[in-house]
């Protein structure tokens, strides 16, 4: 009887820990999925270190846009166009949307840009890029 | 004694490999060679051209006259490689910043976007606040024809090429010096390759 309870605690435990580095596995899986999109899709304009390029393309590193995730869904999405303010610089100059990204594509990207240049080491999940609704 | 003179032979043939590296490396002609009248053979020159500037000023092959350029053809609308040719372009002027000896020219190759207001934005936003790094537009066919004849690199419109923003081009930086000859061509997407080439252009001035 304590037999089997000692063995199916020590199984518990075991299976938790499992899981708990399930999780993070899944999570270093979507940010180095998300550094290659980002390389291929994004870096060429925003730079490899996040930095954009003089006063032509404004840099995701420190940027506040990391903040709100669906706002950042939707200039994926559809690209962006017009004067805004990026670390104290006005830029203005059209992006590009980026097609050809799914919403798996999207939620790996977010998830490094995060991790990356962002306060959030949480992981964006399909469900979070699907459910955003952009104009 | 005889280990002696191996030895010298050695320090002699070091020194001999040392003195041909670099200063008398000589770079290549780049083109068709012709031979003309006199059997002097004639290298593939750049012909003369008139563009307009970011400043609506005509500009023409005199103002690189004793200069040695390099040129590039890009789009400020280009969603691919422009970006990173613009770095690595950057680096090449900040280099050699000041030198009157060198000179840079970028051409549009998408003239009904690329207006003379958007080219000087685009050069001001870049940071590039000389007369040194020249941004020309001007009649589209004209553009390509330099670039497919006489640059020998790629640039024309594709309305397929969609990723690409509509126009497919080369990446390439092309080296020409003072007599208009080609003396190289580099792909300007390619940290190394620019490298490369920022070693031709200190070897080209010091002629
Ligand atoms: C062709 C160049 C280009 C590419 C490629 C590009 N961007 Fe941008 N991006 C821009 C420009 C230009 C702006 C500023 C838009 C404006 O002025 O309204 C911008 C703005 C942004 C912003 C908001 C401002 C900031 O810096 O935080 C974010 C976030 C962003 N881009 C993310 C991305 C991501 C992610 C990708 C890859 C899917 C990407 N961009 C691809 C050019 C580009």
């Amino acid at each position: 009887m304590s037999f089997c309870f000692k063995n199916s605690l020590v199984l518990l435990c075991l299976f938790a820990t499992a899981c708990a580095s399930e999780e993070k596995v899944k999570y270093e899986q979507y940010v180095i999925s998300g550094a290659e999109i980002y390389k291929k899709n994004c870096s060429n304009c925003h730079g490899l270190d996040g930095s954009g390029l003089r006063n032509l393309y404004p840099p995701i590193k420190g940027s506040t846009y990391l903040q709100d995730k669906n706002k950042l869904v939707c200039i994926i999405k559809n690209g962006l166009e017009g004067p805004i303010n990026v670390a104290g610089k006005t830029y203005n100059q059209k992006m590009p949307a980026a097609k050809g990204l799914y919403d798996l594509d999207i939620a790996q990207l977010i998830t490094f840009l995060n991790d990356k240049w962002g306060s959030s080491k949480k992981i964006v999940e399909v469900g979070d890029v699907a459910g955003v609704g952009c104009e | 004694m005889k280990r002696f003179s191996i030895f010298g032979l050695l320090i002699f043939w070091s020194l001999a490999i040392w003195s041909c590296r670099d200063s008398n490396r000589k770079l290549p002609y780049i083109g068709q060679h012709d031979v003309n009248e006199k059997g002097d053979s004639v290298f593939h020159t750049i012909p003369d051209f008139k563009f307009v500037n970011q400043d609506g000023d005509t500009l023409t092959q005199e103002a690189f006259k004793g200069k040695i350029y390099i040129a590039d053809f890009f789009f400020t609308s280009c969603p691919t490689i422009c970006p990173v040719m613009k770095t690595q372009m950057l680096r090449i002027y900040e280099k050699f910043k000041d030198n009157p000896e060198l000179g840079i020219l970028s051409h549009t190759i998408d003239p009904r976007h690329d207006s003379v207001v958007v080219l000087k934005a685009y050069k001001e936003k870049l940071g590039v606040n000389t007369n040194q790094w020249q941004f020309v537009t001007g009649e589209q066919e004209k553009i390509y024809e330099i670039a497919q004849k006489s640059y020998m690199v790629s640039a024309m419109e594709d309305k397929e090429a969609v990723d690409e923003g509509g126009f497919v081009h080369s990446g390439a930086f092309v080296l020409v010096d003072k007599n208009r000859n080609i003396r190289g061509v580099y792909d300007g997407t390619k940290e190394k390759e620019v490298n490369r080439l920022i070693k031709d252009i200190e070897l080209l001035l010091q002629k």
